[in-house]
């Protein structure tokens, strides 16, 4: 019995060593890794429309070079996503897309998992800490929406309220007075002091958890974007003021990663400019939002 | 009584039988129906439908129709990760069961210290990191598994944690007897365990697993967080939040769950029989 317990634990120990050593790698960077494996691995957070989400009858682009474990273009749609495969198409690639939950994208340190993150993501001064931002590719407003019943309508009636916000998102950070480090010009207002912070999972649990009826909170904080969507589909509620700041949207670069990332993030960062110059970005954020959300509203 | 009836007594005997038997298919049906009853009232809460009682009203669950009937093929193929992640993951955690269950039992004090760190360090922290930990940690060493294989792995050992107690019940509640038994036919310790010992203690452990292993089907959803799986409870999430449909989305990922559930439970029951052949057993009705 313990000769065989021994010869067991030795086993386990034998075969970490050896996929330890399987994974050693040769000197290549990381764009020369994407360009030789013909796929950038985007990550995306399919919880929003119009910026990302599934479709249901969507089909798996055929002659994909994208792992099993990936989803292909042809089965996730929206903003980011058209984005993302533009990017992948200046670079000569096909974009594959996972889907790790928010808060594990923004928390950097992705382990080599994916290359880059198409998502929607706010450049602050916490997040470039851990992540390379190339330049934005568009700007929203935050914006504070209540419930139309709540009779809030302005920011003054903001004060003393509960303010629902997503987990690991700009908002959170922003009610709590935590630097964001954004350029003076983009903050609008400052954030109401005697507020209470409600997290909940995504910013879309907060609206629909209004629709639903519940009442521990009547106002929330996302993009103006996302209460767009929400007005569109019906759920009842209401703008609250203007906008509380203006959010620069870019995509991001691990700095863990093992690989020389420099090439790469100048590449999409050249990618980026390219598709600013050429009217790509204006088009699809037309095409998505009916409005041109490119061009940077502090300028 | 018999002469009284004028049966003889084998007569007798299996018109007693037939009375059994009619008596557990009574109760069977009884059992169905109440079943069918218990589904119709659970469905008609959600019907959207309003109740009147004279002045008082109660309005029910109102549910989008047309995004279930949208979306519930998409939802539907999520069952496929589902199932292969908690059997890859149920096998791992057996054989891990088993031999963590057999170190506790054994008489080497590392072998003991071994599976009780094991089991205590596993049942000590979350599931939820034990997944991250595997697919985001352990590329610092250069081992990279993917989002299923973490999956597998993390819920492997997790359970394997668990369920190594109810091996060890199992193996216990193997008689003494049996023991010297085995010993008087002159087996050997290895022959005594293979052949006595762990036939038996998988009969005590099994409807004990099939609990685990119900309740694993469910922990599967936390593998989605690797952004690699996409199996029911992910599928459903992320349409219910796109389309403020959560509530929907959400029923149906609830809907395969069940399904699956009672599938496995009728799985479990057969292999609860084979297992106890030739064992007497209390008289039940099912």
């Amino acid at each position: 019995m313990n000769k065989q317990f021994a010869g067991f634990a030795l086993l386990i120990v034998a075969s970490l060593i050896l996929a330890a050593c399987g994974a050693g790698g040769g000197t290549q960077t990381l764009l020369e890794q994407i360009e030789a494996r013909g796929t950038m691995i985007v990550s995306t957070d399919p919880n929003y429309e119009p910026q990302s989400f599934l479709d249901p009858n969507g089909q798996r682009a055929a002659n994909t070079k994208c792992a099993d474990d990936q989803l292909t273009a042809g089965e996730m749609v929206g903003f980011d996503v058209d984005v993302a495969v533009a990017i992948a198409e200046r670079l000569g690639v096909e974009a594959c897309f996972v889907t790790p939950d928010w808060d594990i994208i923004t928390a950097g340190n992705w382990g080599d998992r994916w290359d880059i993150s198409v998502g929607s993501m706010t450049i602050t001064t916490a997040r470039q800490q851990i992540l390379d931002f190339v330049t934005p590719y568009y700007f929203t407003p935050a914006q504070f929406a209540a419930a139309a019943a709540s009779g809030i309508t302005s920011v003054e009636d903001l004060n003393g309220q509960a303010v629902c916000v997503g987990t690991a998102t700009t908002y959170e950070d922003w009610l709590n007075s935590v630097d964001l480090g954004l350029p003076a010009e983009s903050l609008f207002m400052q954030p109401p002091s005697d507020v209470t912070v409600v997290t909940l999972p995504t910013d879309q649990e907060c609206a629909q958890s209004i629709a639903a009826g519940r009442t521990e909170f009547s106002v929330y904080l996302t993009s103006g974007t996302v209460v767009d969507s929400n007005i569109a589909n019906g759920l009842p509620v209401v703008k609250v003021g203007g906008p509380a700041f203006s959010e620069n949207l870019a995509a991001a670069i691990d700095k863990g990663h093992s690989l020389d990332t420099a090439s790469f993030v100048a590449a999409v960062d050249a990618a980026v400019n390219a598709m600013h110059t050429d009217g790509t970005l204006s088009q699809l954020s037309i095409q998505w939002f009916g409005v041109d959300l490119t061009q940077d509203p502090t300028q | 009584m018999i002469a009284d009836t004028g049966q003889s007594s084998d007569e007798y005997a299996s018109s007693l039988l037939l009375y059994e038997k009619q008596k557990q298919r009574r109760f069977q049906v009884k059992v169905v129906t109440s079943w069918l009853a218990l589904l119709f009232v659970l469905g008609f809460m959600f019907s959207g439908a309003t109740l009147r009682f004279g002045s008082a009203s109660i309005n029910l669950i109102h549910l989008d129709l047309e995004f279930i009937g949208r979306n519930f093929g998409f939802i539907a193929i999520g069952s496929f990760q589902t199932i292969a992640i908690s059997i890859a993951s149920i096998l791992l955690a057996m054989v891990l069961a088993l031999v963590s269950a057999l170190a506790r039992l054994s008489r080497s004090a590392v072998a003991v210290a071994i599976s009780t760190f094991y089991v205590s360090l596993i049942r000590g922290t979350p599931l939820y990191l034990q997944i991250i930990f595997f697919f985001l940690a352990l590329p610092q060493m250069g081992i990279y598994l993917s989002g299923f294989g973490a999956g597998v792995i993390a819920l492997g050992l997790n359970y394997g944690a668990y369920m190594s107690e109810i091996f060890r019940a199992g193996i216990q509640a193997v008689g003494k007897g049996q023991h010297e038994a085995a010993t008087a036919l002159g087996m050997s310790s290895r022959q005594k365990l293979r052949l006595i010992v762990i036939p038996q203690a998988l009969r005590f452990a099994i409807p004990p697993i099939g609990n685990e292993y119900i309740a694993m089907l469910k922990d599967s959803s936390l593998v989605a967080v690797t952004g690699f799986v996409r199996e029911i409870l992910w599928r459903a999430t992320k349409l219910g939040r796109s389309n403020f449909r959560n509530l929907e989305a959400l029923l149906v990922a609830a809907l395969f769950y069940w399904i699956l559930t009672l599938i496995f439970t009728s799985v479990q029951n057969r292999i609860e029989k084979r297992y106890s052949q030739g064992e007497r057993t209390v008289r039940t009705y099912h």
